[in-house]
């Protein structure tokens, strides 16, 4: 396939100027390095082929820890115009509101040396990991399911899973609203109902880290975080209840697609247009799957405070375990920004992105509203992840957004190649990283080397401004699904 | 260089996993994409096929009934744990799909699972017909 051409703005910006059918230019933040392997795969096609989708506001943006994905490439991000524009499941992904939330505790690692193991133990057995494992105290009823997926976290809060202050410290008090569940299909409600309260498996994880270096004194303390401190990271989403809304939609969408007269270089870029009914739909469908996600990290987070009042015989209120804050990877959202000096709600597609909204958004809790949004962006299970703090050049340049991780750059046939023979368990152990995984084989996929170095995606956002470094944390233990 | 009348292979992609399947006839490409499918989950060998299940698609084309046949087997999966290990494929209309898989129940005792399989995705979805039958080509959301 050809090289597609791209115009060097900066060290950190590269234009993808329009051509045919293009409505708008595309802009990859990477480093002239990174670019090479991105150039790799099609996302760069990618990119291009989201400018052409109608009603796009601004430009085809892409995320340093971009990939190829499946239409939208991973990393990407898009807004569209309320009254002209389309929404597309592809834009959002099959894990609706995969996302991550941090949270931090009063304890120093010293505290917790030499239980690691207890700890992962206890999390192994309290938070259901791999296919088909559910806790056994728990029975969603239809019921309660809708509920679910109407209220999302504050239904759990609700059920006794965590506090009432957790919900200011989750993007959009997780609840996204608009949220209808007589629009998702009874094979997604079905699927829904046996995965409530679970971690599903691949990539997703909780972790136990500490704060190793912090790089803004006074953003971190607004955080509450401090060097050395314990701090836990826990990722999942809406299991199989959003991929089966994302399939179900496509469906949808490709009708649409004919009917509407949309024309698309990629089916699985199917879309409608916002306002029409398949467009309303789709997002109040999404806007379920989204609040079964916040959820169901509501759930787990209740379940790693629990694990670790076991094995250390201490209280919450000793224990700390505060929620930092839970972003959303996958999402489609309405919200408000500048274009042209002008204030318009957009529908802004983040797949494999996140929101970084600066100091003053009227969006933050009141705690964070001199600091801007905390951003956490996990890397792989040996190195380090990083909380990052939103930006107004955010706000200006990718409608309040950011990388969300590190982004493959191995297959997993690949990685496999790589781990051949080779005991990722015993290696990372050697590092002082201990690990608890439902199945040898999905480790071996998420073997360290299969990921970009998240610090070379964090240092492209930090460079370009789209978000500022706050700390850096590594791992000490991770349970996998 | 393809080897056989019938069978699957993996392509390059980063993110998720890509494969190919090939067969004389349409009912042996839908058996072969469900095999490789099932594969990637887990070792065949290690799964008994004790139970039957019959699955009816409903899509326009054969395409779309191919990726609904499969992510028909992957919501068993994902609900009922369940693992297939024999595929048949009784009619494939063109715009209706009757096939049936058997196999048995996730047990963590005997089964490992490989990779898990979110979603079949239609991204780069292809289903053609070549000099000797048919081939697919189709990404897995993993």
């Amino acid at each position: 396939m050809a090289k597609i051409p791209l115009k060097k703005i900066d060290n950190y910006r590269w234009l993808i100027p329009r051509e045919g059918r293009m409505r708008t230019e595309g802009l990859i933040y990477a480093s002239e390095r990174m670019l090479d392997d991105i150039r790799e795969d099609q996302s760069i096609l990618q990119v291009k082929n989201v400018a052409t989708m109608p009603g796009i506001v601004g430009r085809s943006l892409a995320m340093p820890d971009i990939h190829w994905g499946y239409g939208f490439p991973i990393g990407g991000v898009a807004a569209f115009d309320e009254e002209e524009g389309v929404i597309s499941p592809g834009g959002v992904g099959y894990d609706i509101n995969c996302g991550v939330r941090l949270l931090r505790s009063n304890l120093g690692r010293r505290e917790i040396e030499g239980r690691i193991e207890q700890l992962l133990d206890a999390l192994f057995r309290n938070v259901p990991s791999g296919v088909g494992s559910h806790r056994r105290d728990l029975k969603l009823d239809k019921a309660q399911e809708r509920k679910v997926l109407i209220k999302g976290a504050q239904w759990a809060v609700e059920q006794g899973f965590g506090k009432w202050e957790d919900l200011a410290h989750i993007e959009e008090g997780g609840c996204i609203k608009g949220a209808d569940p007589d629009l998702v299909s009874q094979k997604a409600l079905e699927r829904g109902r046996a995965q409530l309260g679970t971690l599903g498996s691949g990539n997703h994880f909780v972790e136990i880290g500490f704060v190793e270096e912090i790089y803004d004194e006074r953003i971190a303390e607004a955080f509450g975080l401090f060097r050395d401190q314990v701090v836990i990271i826990i990722h999942t989403g809406s299991r199989g209840l959003g991929h089966q809304v994302c399939d179900d939609f496509i469906k949808v969408m490709n009708k649409a697609v004919a009917k509407y007269g949309i024309e698309l270089p990629d089916r699985q870029l199917c879309c409608a247009p916002i306002k029409s009914p398949e467009g309303r739909d789709y997002f109040a469908a999404m806007a379920c799957a989204a609040n079964y996600a916040f959820a169901n990290r509501q759930m787990i987070t209740h379940w790693v405070r629990e694990s670790f009042e076991e094995v250390l015989k201490a209280s919450q209120r000793t224990l700390g375990l505060e929620l930092v804050y839970d972003v959303c990877h996958n999402i489609a959202k309405f919200e408000l920004h500048k274009v042209n000096g002008k204030t318009k709600r957009l529908c802004v597609h983040r797949k494999g992105a996140t929101r970084a909204f600066p100091a003053g958004h009227p969006d933050l809790p009141d705690d964070y509203r001199e600091t801007g949004q905390p951003v956490l962006i996990p890397g792989d299970m040996g190195r380090y992840s990083y909380v990052l703090v939103g930006t107004e050049k955010a706000m200006e340049e990718t409608f309040g957004s950011t990388c969300h991780g590190a982004g493959r750059v191995l297959s997993r046939h690949q990685a496999k190649k790589a781990a051949g023979g080779r005991s990722i368990s015993d290696e990372l152990r050697k590092r002082g990283i201990y690990i608890r995984a439902a199945s040898r084989a999905t480790m071996v996929e998420e073997v360290p080397e299969a990921y970009k170095d998240v610090a070379d995606v964090v240092d492209v956002v930090h460079h370009a401004g789209l978000s500022k470094k706050v700390a850096k944390l590594k791992p000490m233990g991770v349970i996998k699904g | 260089m393809i080897p056989s009348v019938m069978g699957f292979r993996f392509l390059d992609h980063t993110a998720d996993v890509r494969f190919e399947v090939w067969a004389e006839d349409l009912r042996g490409l839908f058996v072969e994409a469900a095999r490789a499918l099932f594969s990637i989950i887990v070792d065949l060998q290690t799964v008994r096929p004790e139970q039957e299940r019959q699955i009816e698609v409903q899509e326009e084309g054969r395409d779309l009934l191919l990726v609904g046949w499969l992510n028909e087997l992957l919501f068993l999966h994902d609900t009922e744990g369940f693992l297939f290990s024999e595929f048949e494929a009784m009619e494939v209309g063109p715009s209706r799909f009757v096939g049936r898989a058997r196999g048995e129940v996730f047990d963590p005792e005997r089964h490992e699972i490989l990779l898990p399989v979110k979603a079949v995705t239609y991204h780069g979805l292809k289903v053609e017909r070549t000099a000797g039958g048919f081939r697919a080509e189709i990404i897995l959301d993993v």
